[in-house]
């Protein structure tokens, strides 16, 4: 497992959990469909700002939020 | 003629970016107005529309994803729905991204209010290769559901037949319930059960909702039954009921419910989603690999800027001598029917002249939200959010602060200040609008074209026009970090956002949020600057000197302004700026100054005696200052950087009182923290010139 920032890019991920988030941005993005076990690929990594594509919509991170979004690989 | 219709009350409600003004402006056409909320910022876009013996009355909320709101504008959408309880609710989703939208029908279901869902963009689904079988979604789950294509008025009847038929009871109502699962939903029996004891409670809100937002903690459920007979019951159940999910599924309970409702939303989408064809290739990805990459993202976002820029300045210009016309013709047209004297001098130099300044800005800030609405509607804006964000976090300011700064710049602070209610953090968005007046708006230009121009070669004029931008963006950014380490400390907020996929926008969209802007820019800005024109008017024409008959008409206008009350407050408050290097004159100018930055430059034409002089026509002044022994190339350096600080103009005061939540401890702080720093600065720059021989 490791934070969004270190994933592997091409590979597929899946979300395990959130690391350390204020409440409000860990509902917002529970509200978007970021729940344990759900599939999210990066679209663009830059300069530790992500996008992903999350349930059909892209959804853009700065870097400290990207980090504490903790993922695994598909196949792990 | 009076007309009996039936009233129907809804609102529409969904998603970010699903489509909803698109159909609000298809169901309402011009019958729309913009009003606020009471006692928040967030705009309260209302309509109606007539259809046969209805009259349906619609409110356009603010984008939510849930009813878990964060941000000022969808607690207000929540509060709506939960409060005003209209006789329905339309959901509004954009199909193409059915299951992330269909999570706040789960929530909007359960409030005992009616929820028919338009499942727009049904074009898009398409492209993707999908369709939707709207007729098992209504037979199997019992959803009232409707299909439509928002940006090519497409199945907008539909909607009407539905709010009526629905209002009507026309349709079977089956008693929706998200299945959460056998553990959940008995837990939320059990609370239900003691929650129906309160029949007032149950008479106004629904027991499922209240259920479910007790075990999920929400605190605005929590404050629903603070005050109810049976809240100690309730709260022991609930405890219990906690950990009963928890222990079972080992997670947080909010992300429970989520899971569980995506879980059913997933089992409906695999029932009524179906692949028909091969998936169109989408655009946006690839957009996106050159807009959004690390070398190229800047660069083509200094573009978009100066294409915004240029196309507001360039394409204005004839429209805005237009009007500056008109405002000519009806002042001799006023001057030819008015005799001289006091009403001439209102009408014309007070209302005609005050009118004159605030139309003659108006159509360049509808030129600017036409290119800024046109970027917006492409997608390209929330990329442009998300390209700067990295940047303003190093002073402490969020990617949406850049918004603010940036309509600011060469713009108007207005909108500018305006454009910060989207910032969910309220330290964050405090200092974006601490920090926005410091920018160079339109209204500053004319103030540094007449004194670069008076004491400057074309070629050094060029380089103090310059020098002031980067000085006025390292005010802010310094400003900014200064506010974020002392009184609004703070990590910025993260930064969550959707990016739109991009989208070709309408002629009709971006026309009818152009107008909408501008029309409350004109309505306020209109207001204040005028009643201000007015005061200003007053101070310089009253009390009425003694003149000479004999005098010129310069002279004798020099003579009043010296003696009129703003004169003497000029004369008052020497003392204070004379360690700046200004004198009375000076003076005068920075307080009418704050009515609209403009006037400073026309209350130096009439205070060295020139009457009245054109803002834009500023070489005459530009000899007299340059000839004045009082003046020289440090002073107007100097007054620059004092106008460039300074407390804003009265508009954007007020705009900055409403937005900051009408709260008069921030108003003070902005009104001394701008001036202090004004102050401060330009004493640096004067004696430290000064000690360094300069300006001589």
């Amino acid at each position: 497992m490791s934070p969004l920032t270190k994933a592997n890019k091409n590979a597929s991920l899946i979300f395990s959990a959130f690391g350390n988030i204020v409440d409000r941005d860990r509902q917002r993005l529970i509200d978007m469909g970021l729940v344990p076990g759900e599939s999210i690929k990066i679209l663009q990594q830059a300069h530790g700002c992500v996008t992903l594509m999350l349930k059909g919509s892209r959804i853009a991170l700065d870097h400290k939020t990207a980090g504490e979004i903790i993922v695994r690989e598909e196949n792990q | 003629m009076k007309h009996d219709y039936k009233e129907i009350n809804i609102c529409l409600a969904g998603n970010p970016n699903s489509g909803k003004s698109s159909l609000f402006n298809n169901l309402t056409g011009l019958r729309q107005h913009v009003g606020n909320y009471p006692g928040v910022t967030v705009e309260k876009k209302e309509g109606s529309l007539i259809s046969g013996k209805y009259k349906i009355n619609i409110v356009d909320l603010p984008g939510i994803y849930s009813l878990s709101a964060t941000s000022e504008d969808e607690i207000v959408a929540r509060n709506f729905i939960i409060e005003e309880k209209p006789d329905l609710i339309v959901d509004v989703i954009d199909v193409s991204n059915f299951e992330r939208n269909l999570y706040l029908y789960t929530q909007l279901s359960e409030l005992g209010i009616p929820v028919i869902l338009v499942m727009n963009m049904a074009d898009v689904l398409k492209n993707k290769g999908m369709e939707i079988d709207v007729e098992l979604l209504k037979k199997e789950y019992g959803i009232i559901a409707v299909a439509t294509v928002a940006s090519k008025n497409k199945g907008t009847d539909d909607v009407i037949a539905a709010v009526i038929d629905s209002y009507e009871k026309k349709y079977p109502v089956k008693n929706f319930k998200t299945d959460y699962g056998q553990l959940i939903s008995c837990e939320i029996e059990k609370i239900e059960s003691i929650i129906f004891k309160d029949l007032l409670l149950v008479n106004k809100y629904s027991a499922r909702y209240l259920a479910a937002g007790l075990l999920k903690d929400d605190k605005f459920v929590f404050d629903k039954i603070q005050k109810s007979p049976v809240f100690g019951e309730l709260e022991k159940q609930v405890l219990q009921s906690r950990n009963i999910i928890t222990d079972k599924y080992e997670d947080s309970i909010d992300a429970v419910f989520a899971d569980r409702s995506y879980a059913w939303i997933h089992s409906v989408s695999a029932v009524v989603l179906k692949t028909t064809s091969q998936s169109k290739y989408d655009i946006s990805d690839s957009i996106d690999k050159i807009v959004l990459n690390r070398i190229l993202a800047l660069p083509i976002f200094a573009l978009v800027m100066y294409t915004i820029f240029k196309f507001t300045f360039t394409l204005s210009e004839p429209v805005v001598r237009w009007f500056e016309s008109v405002m000519e013709f009806l002042s001799r047209q006023a001057s030819g029917i008015i005799p001289e004297g006091l009403i001439h001098s209102f009408v014309i130099d007070g209302l005609i002249g005050g009118l004159g300044g605030v139309l003659g800005f108006f159509p360049l800030i509808l030129f600017m939200f036409f290119a800024i609405a046109f970027f917006e509607d492409t997608g390209y804006m929330a990329r442009a959010v998300f390209i700067m964000d990295r940047f303003m976090r190093k002073f402490g300011l969020h990617g949406k602060s850049f918004a603010s700064m940036i309509i600011a710049t060469n713009g108007c602070a207005v909108p500018g200040l305006m454009a910060a209610r989207t910032i969910e953090s309220e330290k964050d968005r405090l200092i974006t609008l601490m920090v926005t007046p410091f920018m160079i708006c339109g209204a500053k230009l004319p103030i540094f074209a007449l004194f670069i121009g008076a004491f400057f070669s074309a070629k050094d004029g060029a380089n103090i026009m310059f020098i002031m931008y980067v000085l006025s963006v390292v005010l802010a950014l310094t400003a900014a970090w200064i506010l974020k380490k002392t009184i609004l400390k703070g990590q910025p907020a993260y930064f969550i956002m959707e990016l739109p996929p991009y989208r070709m926008p309408s002629l009709k969209g971006i026309l009818l949020k152009m107008w909408e802007r501008g029309f409350m820019y004109l309505k306020k800005a209109g207001t204040v600057i005028l009643l201000m024109t007015v005061v200003i008017w007053a101070g310089l024409t009253f009390p009425k000197a003694n003149t000479d008959e004999n005098m010129s008409e310069e002279t004798a206008a020099g003579i009043q302004v010296e003696q009129s009350y703003i004169g003497k407050l000029g004369n008052f408050i020497e003392p204070v700026i004379k360690p700046i290097g200004f004198d009375g004159k000076a003076g005068i100018a920075l307080i009418t100054g704050l009515a609209a930055k403009e006037v400073v430059v026309s209350t130096l034409g009439t205070v060295y005696s020139l009457g009245e002089v054109d803002p834009e026509d500023t070489s005459s002044l530009s000899e007299r200052l340059q000839k004045d022994p009082d003046w020289n190339q440090l002073k107007a350096v100097t007054f620059l950087i004092f106008c460039l600080i300074y407390l804003p103009c009265v508009v954007a005061v007020a705009v900055f009182f409403r937005e900051t939540g009408s709260k008069m401890k921030w108003l003070v702080f902005l009104a001394f923290w701008t001036t202090a720093a004004a102050w401060i600065i330009s004493l640096i720059v004067y004696q430290g010139g000064k000690l360094l021989g300069l300006g001589g």
